[in-house]
């Protein structure tokens, strides 16, 4: 398992977007899987950027046989992203927000997310089966 | 992030390569504001473009939205990381994703 600890600032964003991709394609994971992770990354890392008031985020990378994962762990307030509605996908161009897309969309693309509050952390784990 | 526009006219090709996620969709946003005025036909070409997350979907609803009003747009050569994107966010259908 690799882990990177930085301060969760837009600034950052890139360089855990590449440590996040280095440590998968060190695993071996499937190209694919990696461009998933590295939406869903964005994604769940930018609301710990923009929400979570957090001092730092550490990101945790690694595999178990087939199962690839990426944990985020921040000490910012608590949020538990899978608790949030769903967005309505089927509207019209007009009508369409984006609020809410983001973590359904990572909902969708992996094959488990689970959240956890633990010792005054938010532990978000995403999991995909290869 | 790389952004290179094609125009020919009313018509404007913007082709956007690289990851448009979070840290690169503003740039984007920023360079289509003021490159869509007078534009009739607007294509994104997407053959270089890796990913797309919801940073990315973002600035492409307000694009649909403004060209709506004002001509066309169509999406082409996405790749199949994208067109899943697309595809699980409804975006499929809001789209002309040829």
């Amino acid at each position: 398992m690799k882990e990177l600890k930085t301060e969760p600032k837009i600034e950052n964003m890139e360089a855990v977007s590449d440590f996040v991709e280095s440590s998968l394609q060190e695993d071996n994971c499937p190209v694919r899987a990696v461009m998933k992770f590295l939406v869903a990354l964005d994604e769940m890392l930018n609301n710990v950027v923009s929400y979570s008031h957090a001092h730092e985020v550490d990101i945790l990378v690694g595999r178990d046989g087939k199962r690839y994962y990426v944990r985020l762990e921040d000490d910012g307030s608590p949020f538990d992203p899978l608790a949030q509605p769903e967005p309505d996908i089927s509207l019209a161009a007009e009508d369409r927000g984006v609020g809410g897309l983001g973590i359904y969309m990572v909902r969708k693309s992996m094959s488990r997310v689970t959240y956890l509050r633990e010792d005054g952390k938010n532990k978000l784990c995403m999991e995909l089966d290869t | 992030m790389t952004i290179q526009d094609d125009r020919n006219g009313s018509s404007l090709t913007v082709k956007v390569g690289g990851r448009l996620d979070t840290t690169t969709a503003p740039e984007l946003d920023t360079h289509l504001a003021s490159a869509l005025d007078g534009v009739k036909d607007l294509v994104f070409d997407f053959s270089d473009l890796e990913y797309i997350s919801s940073a990315g979907l973002r600035v492409l609803l307000a694009t649909v939205k403004r060209m709506n009003k004002q001509g066309t747009m169509v999406v082409k050569n996405a790749n199949e990381i994208v067109k899943e994107v697309f595809d699980v966010t409804g975006f499929m259908d809001i789209l002309n994703v040829q």
